[in-house]
């Protein structure tokens, strides 16, 4: 397998030395649901998952995975496309070349980008539960229960920019409808005053002023004539330009932050990367370049960059957390809320009811966002946190 | 204008106006802003100093989501310079594109490199050659074997290179 692969083996082995730490928060979990795999198969988990995220990965892993392996998951029509790839055909037929490697890649890549838009529409979580019809007993359970919470999703494409893509449509898009012009003009304010703390970590003004002021733009445009709407908001996150403008311009602010408090994320950064990198190294690496897949340490920064709390809830085989009172839960959804540090020490009391402007499901290697049900529903039934 | 022109029109304005130590830049020709002319200076103290190498740097219509090419058009001799001319550092792949292997650890394409901090990092790799990753074989082979007639060999590069001038 691994001759296959000999001279490429660089993009998986980065992806998943980072990708296997970020599934660290969900590490034990994972064993617990994961029938018989071992932990370190953590990274291949994300084979079979249906997110083109995943698509290098699976194009790589699903070797070891494709076979045998009870997919719970609803895609194994990616794994069984991978056809230069297949299990033995490394040692004894002519092992392709680097070129063809990357052409396969890209051509998966492609294939992933026109599958789906950046972001979709929005679906009823119903389209969950079809999607895992055939899965396991788990998830079934798990979206039933999410089901309590939420009540609809829209997807977003996979291209290692889920997370920021999910998280800045998400964040928009509430705005929007809320028409709520006292975040807007903090968040406003907030971006303005990253311009001097981006150049101060080293960005040329150039390379992200013009980023910068789309994002204001179409903030500043609420409460005027012609306010952005969720239509506008849509086409403006589906555009072949706009889009990547808007996720790299978060992916600087997200670096800045972490280098600026260096000393706060160098230990997670050393927990998360084989080698020894720097802080400004891991930056470069797995902070700004597009497609990079984000991590806890990336929704940290991002959380604290802009001031907005984020609610994750994670999709896995975990078999659910114990609730207080309730015992144990097999089909709770755990979730993390990243609250941004001045709103949780400014009143840790009320730390607690901070509540979560920005709702993402994970599912390794993935994320969509999610819409929660009117806040009524929603306090009936709690889910459990990590 | 699309992002990639207005992007490189700036960086065009900026380093007419403010240039850079150890390059000069503009365009191969005033209608196209994807195809620029650099010269770069042989950085001081290195075995390339006081030559002049031309290079083209051809920027994509995705620019910046993708990396532009760089291209000695002067003779070079160098290990992480394909015999066609083609620089050969990590920056100018993107994240997943990588024929070797061996770069799995080094920095790649994002959208925060410009012109300037790619001659940069072309400056700073005349400087120190990574002999890990050659582009050219025996220019890498020689570097590590034969050392004296590498630097013969880029001092006869240096002096073409003058001539050219």
């Amino acid at each position: 397998m691994r001759s296959a692969y000999a001279g490429n083996e660089s993009p998986a082995r980065a992806e998943s030395s980072v990708g296997a730490i970020s599934h660290q928060q969900n590490a034990e979990t994972f064993t617990d649901g994961a029938e018989s795999r071992p932990l370190q198969s953590v990274g291949d988990h994300s084979v079979g998952v249906s997110f083109a995220d995943n698509t290098l990965r699976t194009s790589v892993n699903s070797v070891s995975a494709a076979v045998g392996d009870s997919v719970d998951e609803p895609t194994a029509e990616i794994v069984s496309s991978t056809p230069i790839l297949g299990p033995n055909q490394g040692e004894e037929v002519s092992r392709p070349t680097d070129d063809q490697i990357i052409a396969q890649e890209n051509s998966i890549r492609a294939a992933e980008a026109e599958k789906m838009p950046f972001v979709g529409t929005v679906e009823p979580l119903s389209a969950l539960e079809e999607e895992y019809r055939q899965g396991s007993f788990v998830f079934r359970e798990k979206i039933r229960s999410l089901e309590m919470q939420y009540g609809s999703m829209r997807r977003t494409r996979g291209d290692g920019n889920c997370f920021f893509r999910s998280f800045m449509f998400a964040f928009m898009e509430k705005l929007v409808q809320d028409n709520d012009l006292t975040e807007r003009n903090r968040v406003v304010t907030c971006i303005r005053q990253w311009k001097a703390k981006l150049i101060a970590v080293g960005f040329q003004e150039l390379v992200f002023e013009d980023a910068m002021e789309i994002v204001i733009d179409q903030l500043n445009s609420l409460g005027t004539t012609e306010p952005l709407n969720v239509a506008q908001l849509e086409a403006n996150m589906r555009d072949a330009m706009l889009s990547p403008m808007i996720i790299m311009l978060l992916r600087m602010l997200t670096s800045a932050e972490i280098q600026r408090r260096s000393d706060f994320f160098a230990p997670f950064i050393m927990g998360m990367c084989d080698d020894e990198i720097s802080v400004e190294q891991f930056c470069r690496r797995y902070v700004e370049p597009m497609g990079e897949e984000s991590d806890h340490v990336h929704i940290v920064a991002l959380t604290n960059a802009l001031q907005v709390p984020i609610r994750v809830v994670y999709l896995d085989r975990s078999v659910g957390a114990a609730m207080a009172g309730v015992g144990y839960d097999s089909a709770a959804v755990n979730h993390h809320d990243f609250v941004p540090d001045a709103l949780s020490e400014s009143a840790s009391a009320a730390a607690a009811a901070v509540k979560p402007r920005v709702h993402v499901l994970y599912r390794p290697g993935h994320y969509d966002i999610l819409y929660p049900l009117p806040v009524t529903a929603a306090d009936s039934t709690q889910i459990a946190s990590c | 204008m699309d992002q990639a022109s207005l992007l490189l029109n700036k960086q065009l304005k900026e380093l007419t106006k403010r240039p850079v130590d150890g390059f000069s830049a503009g365009l191969v020709d005033d209608s196209n802003l994807f195809e620029w002319q650099i010269t770069i200076m042989g950085p001081p103290d290195t075995l390339y100093e006081g030559g002049f190498f031309n290079a083209t740097l051809s920027f994509p219509q995705d620019y910046p989501q993708s990396p532009p090419t760089c291209r000695f058009t002067s003779e070079m001799w160098h290990p992480n310079v394909y015999p066609d001319g083609r620089v050969c550092i990590s920056i100018l792949h993107n994240p997943g594109d990588d024929p070797h292997g061996y770069e799995r650890a080094s920095e790649r394409w994002s959208p925060v490199h410009t012109v300037e901090t790619i001659m940069i990092s072309i400056i700073s790799m005349l400087s120190s050659p990574n002999d890990e990753s050659p582009a050219n074989i025996d220019a890498a082979k020689q570097w590590r074997e034969d050392r004296e007639g590498f630097k013969r060999r880029v001092a006869r590069v240096v002096r073409k290179s003058q001539e050219m001038l």
